[in-house]
């Protein structure tokens, strides 16, 4: 898999699971992917979403987050739980918006999920 | 897969885009500056009137391009831009200089060389990243759709999986 043009694409070791992020060249927009694992039997509790651009670039505001949270609440339908927030990268100048997306169906094997 | 799926995180990002600097700022910037090579050119001075349009338009440009360049291009583009931020500049204010074009506003008279360094000054603070980069919108493998069957799959891999996929 190759990043499309101007991305740079690099993994994020985490002991929760790996993430996916990429940064646009030009710009420093970057966006991630991460699922988060509580162990190596299960499906992911959550994953959370990130999208971060560089201070100034644009306004984030609680009603675009609210409108946000709406947006894929109606994309990813009944079976999915979605909570957005304002987010900011450490150690970085960048500010941003994390979407956390859990499954709310109940694994039938009674694994740990964060359904309800 | 789409490896990032924020469709209408960026969607709306880029609605909600401000310009924090002025954009009136260079309007007036450059509508006084036709007003007054205009005034200039009727009343008779021709080389003046259009140095006076020419030399302040060069400047605000060579300004707002140097920014630019600098905050979102490549070490070519930031060379190339300084280059040409140079060579107008001195085009530019040459001209000016050279036409002896003067303005009068509000009372009080500026050679056309001030006025050339005020549009350096207006140029560069009204260039923002906005202005100066690609839009969100415009930026190529943005992903436009928080997708349904990305986030099915990944539910559906187990830790082992997962790191396995990310990895190919």
């Amino acid at each position: 898999m190759s990043p499309p043009e101007g991305w740079t694409v690099r993994l994020l070791p985490y002991d929760s699971g790996t993430g996916i992020a990429r940064s646009h060249q030009s710009t420093g927009v970057r966006a991630s992917v991460q699922p988060l694992y509580t162990d190596d039997q299960s499906p992911p509790g959550m994953i959370v979403i990130g999208s971060y651009y560089p201070v100034g670039f644009m306004r984030i505001t609680d009603e675009l987050i609210k409108r946000i949270e709406q947006a894929a609440r109606l994309d990813l339908g009944p079976a999915y739980s979605v909570s957005a927030d304002h987010a900011k990268m450490p150690g970085t100048n960048m500010v941003g918006i994390e979407l956390v997306v859990t499954h709310d169906t109940i694994d039938p094997r009674g694994a740990k999920g964060s359904g309800r | 897969m789409a490896v990032v799926a924020l469709s209408h995180l960026d969607k709306r990002a880029e609605r909600s885009i401000v310009h924090p600097t002025a954009p009136w700022l260079i309007f007036i910037y450059m509508l006084l500056t036709v007003a007054m090579g205009i005034s200039a050119l009727v009343k008779g001075a021709i080389y003046p009137g259009i140095a006076g349009i020419v030399g302040p338009t060069l400047c605000w440009f060579a300004a707002s391009g140097l920014k630019g360049s600098l905050m979102v291009g490549t070490s070519r583009q930031k060379l190339v831009g300084l280059g040409a931020a140079i060579a107008f500049v001195a085009i530019g204010i040459g001209i000016v200089y050279h036409s002896g074009y003067w303005v009068g506003l509000f009372g009080y008279e500026f050679t056309g060389v001030t006025w050339c360094v005020v549009g350096l000054v207006a140029g560069w603070i009204t260039t923002t990243r906005q202005h100066a980069g690609p839009r969100l919108q415009d930026i190529p493998g943005q992903e436009r759709i928080i997708s349904k069957s990305d986030a099915d799959m990944i539910f559906a891999f187990m830790r082992p999986d997962w790191e396995q996929y990310v990895r190919q």
